[in-house]
Order: C-alpha cells, then sequence, then structure tokens
C-alpha cells in the first residue's frame, strides 16, 4: 500500500502530469495518421527518454501504448485504413458505419470499449501481475503458442472473405509473405534473391498501409472518376447508454479475451481483436449482420485490444518478456536506466510498476473524456472532399513507408501491396487475414520448430498437452462450423 | 456495353493460384538444403504452405464452378461494365499510375520538388476542377506534411539525384529548417 501510495504521489508531480498529457494527445494524433503510429513516434522519442527519470519515461511509453492503440481506430473507421494491425478488425464493421452516416457512433462505441477495456485490465494487473505471468509461462511453451496461433488463424480466416476457402487462401498468403527472409531454424536465405532488404523480411507496416490505405485510394478514386462515388454522411451522435447496454456481454467477453491474449508474450494485441471479432460474430444472434456495419463488431474489436495492452503489462513488468515492439521499447528504457525488467523489479522498483500501471488506467479514463470531444470533431474529416483526402492520404501513407528505414523499397512494397489490394478486395478475400497471416507467420513458424524438436517430430504428440489439445480443437472447431453453417457473407 | 462471365473470372483466379504455387513451389528448391537441427529443413515451412494453398485453390475453384453451373440452370450472373468514354478512360488509367509515376519520380526529382505538382494532378484527375482550389488546396496540404515529417519529426526525405532538382530540393529544405 506504501508503494502504491508513493506511486500516486510521484504520478501526480506537475512535470509527469505534463508529460502524461503530452503522450496521451501524441498517441491519439499519431495512432491517426496512417503509416506514423505509435511505434514510429516511440522510436523517435525513446532517445529523448534517457535523459528522464526512469518512472517518466516508462510512463510516457505506457501512455503512448494506450492512447496509440485506440487512435487506429479512428482511421479504421472514417476511411478503412486502420492504425495498426490490432485495428483491422474494427475496420470490418467501423467504415461500413461511416459510409451509414453513423460515423460518431462507431467512434463513440469504439472510445467507450477502449476506456473499459483498457481501465478494467490495469486495475486487474494491479492485483495480479505476478502470479498471472508465472502461471502464463509456466503452462504455455513452444507447443501451447503454436496451438494458439493456429486457433488466431483459424479465426482470422473466417472474417472478411466472402468465403472460407478465401479466408483460408488470404491466410496462407499472409504467411507466405512471411517466409521471405530467412528462416528460424538455420538462418538459412528464403525468397530472397540475393537481395539484402529481402532477407530482412518483408515488414508489415508497408503492407498495412497498401493493403488498406492504397487500394481504399484506388477503388474510391475509380469511383469518383465514373461519378459513382457517394460521400458518407456525416452524423456526431454518440452512441446512447441503452446502446452500450445492450453490448455488456460482448464487452465483458472481448475484455476476457483481449486480457488473457496480452498476458501471453509475441501474441498480443492484434491476436486479441481478431480473436474477440470472431467470438462475437459465433455468439450473435444476427451473424449475417457484421461486416455490413453491425456496432458489436467496433465494440469487440476495440475492447479486446485495448485490452491486450494491459494485459501485456504482465510478462513485461514481472518477467522482462515484451508482447510487442512498444513493449520492447519499454524494456530498452529500463536498460537504458540500469534497471531488468523482471521478477526482481517488484522487489527493487514496486512503486515505478504502480505508476505503469496508474497511469495506464488514468490514460484509459482520460481517453473516455477526451475521445467524446474528438468524435465531434474528427468526424468532420468526412466532410473534406474525397478529392482533396485521397492524394493527402496518400503522400502520406508514401512518407509513413519510406520513414520506417529511409529506403525506397518500402514505399514500393506498399504501391504494389496496394493494387494486389485492389484486386483482392474486389475478388472477395480479406486484407486483414494477409496482414495477420504475416505478423503471426514468422513467430508461428518458430513456436512450430521448437514444438516439433521438443516432441521429436512427433504430431501426436499434441495429445499429450491439455491446454494445446483445447486450443487445437477450438480451431478445428471454427472451421468445421463455418462450413457447416457458413454465415452470410458480401 | 461489355459482359464478363462470371465463370470465366473463377478459371482466371485459379490459373493465377496455380502460377502463383507451381512457381514458389520451383523456387523452394534455392533453399532445401538438409539443416542438422531441424529436420524439415528451411523449406519444410514453405512447402507445407504452398501445398494447402494448391488444396484450397481448387476446392475454390470446385466450388465456385458448382454455383456457376447453378446459376446456369436459372440466369448466368454477369458483371456488366459500362463503356466509357476517352476522356474517363484516360482519368481511370491515370488514377494507378499517377502515383506508380509519382514513385518513380520522386528519388530522382527529389520529394520537395515533386509532391505539390503531383497533389494537384491527382486533384485534376480525380474532378476537382477550380484551378485556385487545385493550387490553393495542394500548397496547403504540402505545407502541413513538409512541416509535420520535416521539422517535427525529423524525417529525411530523398532530395534528388537530377541535376537542378537536387539544388532546387536543398534550397527548399533549408528554407524550411
Amino acid at each position: 500500500m506504501a508503494d502504491l501510495l508513493q506511486a500516486l504521489a510521484q504520478f501526480y508531480a506537475p512535470m509527469n502530469i505534463l508529460y502524461f498529457f503530452a503522450a496521451l494527445l501524441l498517441g491519439l494524433f499519431f495512432g491517426a495518421i496512417p503509416g506514423v503510429n505509435m511505434l514510429t513516434l516511440g522510436a523517435i522519442i525513446l532517445p529523448f527518454t534517457a535523459y528522464l527519470e526512469t518512472t517518466t519515461a516508462i510512463m510516457i511509453f505506457a501512455v503512448l501504448y494506450v492512447s496509440g492503440t485506440y487512435g487506429g481506430a479512428v482511421m479504421a473507421i472514417l476511411f478503412n485504413i486502420p492504425g495498426s494491425a490490432e485495428n483491422a478488425p474494427t475496420a470490418l464493421d467501423g467504415y461500413p458505419l461511416a459510409k451509414q452516416g453513423k460515423a460518431g457512433k462507431a467512434i463513440g462505441a469504439a472510445i467507450m470499449s477502449s476506456s473499459i477495456g483498457g481501465a478494467l485490465s490495469a486495475l486487474i494487473v494491479i492485483i495480479v501481475a505476478e502470479p498471472v505471468s508465472r502461471l502464463a509461462v509456466q503452462f504455455f511453451g513452444p507447443i501451447e503458442m503454436f496451438s494458439i496461433i493456429f486457433l488466431g488463424l483459424a479465426v482470422a480466416a473466417s472474417v472478411g472473405a466472402s468465403s472460407l476457402c478465401k479466408g483460408w487462401l488470404s491466410v496462407f498468403m499472409g504467411l507466405l509473405i512471411a517466409c521471405v527472409g530467412t528462416d528460424p531454424a538455420g538462418g538459412i536465405p528464403r525468397f530472397a534473391f540475393g537481395s539484402y532488404y529481402l532477407m530482412a523480411g518483408i515488414g508489415f507496416v508497408p503492407l498495412i498501409l497498401g493493403l488498406f490505405a492504397i487500394s481504399e485510394i484506388f477503388i474510391q478514386g475509380e469511383k469518383l472518376v465514373k461519378k459513382t462515388y457517394k460521400a458518407p454522411e456525416v452524423s456526431i451522435q454518440f452512441p446512447t447508454i441503452a446502446e452500450m447496454l445492450a453490448l455488456k456481454w460482448t464487452i465483458f467477453r472481448s475484455w476476457i479475451i483481449g486480457f488473457c491474449a496480452g498476458v501471453l508474450p509475441g501474441v498480443g494485441a492484434t491476436l486479441a481483436a481478431f480473436l474477440s471479432y470472431n467470438e462475437t460474430v459465433r455468439w450473435s444472434k444476427h451473424p449475417e449482420r457484421f461486416g455490413k456495419g453491425e456496432l458489436a463488431g467496433v465494440v469487440a474489436s476495440e475492447t479486446a485490444n485495448n485490452a491486450a495492452t494491459g494485459g501485456a503489462m504482465v510478462p513485461l513488468l514481472s518477467l522482462g518478456l515484451p508482447g510487442g515492439a512498444i513493449t520492447a521499447m519499454m524494456v530498452s528504457i529500463f536498460m537504458m536506466h540500469g534497471l531488468e525488467p523482471g521478477p526482481l523489479i517488484m522487489v527493487r522498483a514496486k512503486s515505478l510498476v504502480y505508476i505503469v500501471l496508474t497511469s495506464m488506467l488514468v490514460a484509459n479514463l482520460c481517453i473516455f473524456l477526451l475521445g467524446y470531444i474528438e468524435t465531434k470533431t474528427i468526424v468532420n474529416l468526412l466532410r473534406i472532399p474525397f478529392v482533396v483526402m485521397a492524394p493527402t492520404i496518400l503522400v502520406l501513407a508514401t512518407l509513413g513507408a519510406y520513414s520506417l528505414r529511409n529506403i525506397l523499397i518500402d514505399v514500393w512494397v506498399m504501391f504494389f501491396a496496394g493494387i494486389a489490394g485492389y484486386f483482392l478486395r474486389r475478388t472477395g478475400f480479406s486484407p486483414a487475414g494477409i496482414i495477420l497471416g504475416v505478423i503471426l507467420g514468422k513467430i508461428g513458424e518458430g513456436f512450430f520448430i521448437k514444438a516439433m524438436q521438443l516432441m521429436n517430430y512427433n504430431l501426436f504428440g499434441f495429445i499429450y498437452h491439455p491446454i494445446a489439445v483445447v486450443l487445437l480443437a477450438g480451431g478445428f472447431l471454427s472451421i468445421v462450423i463455418n462450413i457447416v453453417k457458413p454465415p452470410k457473407r458480401k | 456495353m461489355h459482359v464478363i462471365n462470371m465463370a470465366k473470372k473463377d478459371v482466371i483466379e485459379f490459373m493465377v493460384w496455380m502460377f502463383l504455387c507451381v512457381t514458389l513451389y520451383a523456387l523452394t528448391y534455392q533453399f532445401d538444403e538438409v539443416l542438422e537441427e531441424y529436420r524439415f529443413g528451411a523449406a519444410g515451412w514453405p512447402r507445407f504452405l504452398i501445398i494447402a494453398t494448391f488444396m484450397f485453390a481448387v476446392i475454390q475453384f470446385i466450388v465456385s464452378l458448382g454455383k456457376d453451373g447453378e446459376e446456369e440452370a436459372g440466369e448466368q450472373k454477369k458483371i456488366e461494365v459500362k463503356s466509357t468514354d476517352l476522356k474517363s478512360t484516360l482519368k481511370l488509367i491515370s488514377n494507378f499510375l499517377l502515383p506508380l509515376l509519382y514513385l518513380f519520380l520522386m528519388p530522382r526529382a527529389g520529394y520537395y520538388v515533386m509532391t505539390f505538382p503531383f497533389l494537384a494532378v491527382y486533384m485534376y484527375v480525380l474532378g476537382a476542377k477550380k484551378w485556385y482550389q487545385l493550387v490553393g488546396i495542394s500548397l496547403l496540404i504540402y505545407s502541413v506534411i513538409l512541416l509535420l515529417f520535416t521539422k517535427l519529426l525529423f524525417v529525411q526525405l530523398p532530395v534528388g539525384v537530377w541535376p537542378g532538382f537536387y539544388e532546387v530540393n536543398n534550397f527548399i529544405l533549408s528554407v524550411v529548417k
């Protein structure tokens, strides 16, 4: 209790409050710009944090993580351009809602569900960080991790595409793109053609920009030229309390999924968002409405991805295991200041742990207030004619792709992904499935290799791991259900 | 009016998948050496994915043929494509080629010189007509993005290599900084 009080006292120091709001606003703003997301911003401010106190530096990144995860939802809803991969499922229903003139409702629902999911997660982590992380590491080895990735891919294949086959083809495309580079076992170049760029693998940020932003510009630009483009109506109507109460079980279920997925190292918010979306479709009385503007789809995705931010703090603070890029940067901040995240952090710097979690809790609550103001203002972006928005988004996306590594090949990848996305979306394939395949492909193969080595290459070895059996069964069940009772797709 | 038969579209799609699978599988022979530490080698995982992709592409093709067969019993599903005049066709092609041209010219002529005309031309292709809108809005967007990436994010943007353009780009950069 004394450490918690000390943390609160430190948090309310004037300079910390200033840094807190700066990180919150920057995360909200940059999370919304295509290509320039919280990762880019995090990488830019990382060196400057060396001059700050450890608690302040870590707090900035924790707040950035929370606000950036929500910030990416805004562009996903307004323009079908997810700010990050974890916002991709949000676009599936958020964008159709925006086209129906319900952008305010979609963004409002995203704010409330993000805020609730993130705040609850942070609160729980304050209580259960240490025991939960030990359980996660004890019971989730490579075999279980591969199984959960299989479940995630099975789920991704069932959302966003016009048929289950096309969903799986989209996922396999992503998995094959992830094979470009070097293999995890021997470091042998694959599909590299002697290029150093390809040996490093194809980054998923240019792919996201291409498959969503550039392809959307091509599709809408074509409609503008053919004069079939219909501008969306602008509405700043916030969802009502009754509408949100009707989704209480969706929020609760998504929060649990998000928190649990966030606790697993390396898996994180993206898988959480897809799993939660799929479960919401499965539990819904009207699954055919999803993909056409169902508010529950937005709520499921955003609750889960923000809940995962709290869950990701569990392995990070207790065991030093980062869940993604932002948490990996937080590990480097610890090391820059002579600390090592792990079991001893709770002994050596307990107040630092509490300040991180407190700032995340307050950030989530602030998102609710700031997000309400943002909803009333940012929805007016839809009033800007697409004739002006399209070239702007294209230039921003180009710079976003270029700023990653300062090489033009990333921009070319984005452009060709845009052309591919244009044709794939018109023929019923799922860009979200491709992205999840790319993100989970590399780590999935790594876990598969370790699993095979542990099981002595006996595929039936999975049956000796109950958690893996449950997860694999879940994945196969998801496939069977989609074959037997396919939801009506667009 | 042009009419595209849905079955032909499915055949083209299937042929694309087959070409992809065959090509990728052939490429796996470039890295199929045996690994001591891992029995399946570097090519094992990609080959599994390629075979699975092939199977799903075949299933998808069979299912789509079945659907086309059902539709033939009733009314054949066709996509009607409206003919467009030459100006619209050129604009349609420009919608795709202009960004390509911009990407090609940017490293050669420099970002600072190419972006403003690209914004104006692309807006014109998409339907903006009034010259003061094209110039004014393009200039505003160009300035804001320039300040954001150069002054705030310190992103080094291409200054070009062509003589003349290199100097102009650096001049604009020095003014901004």
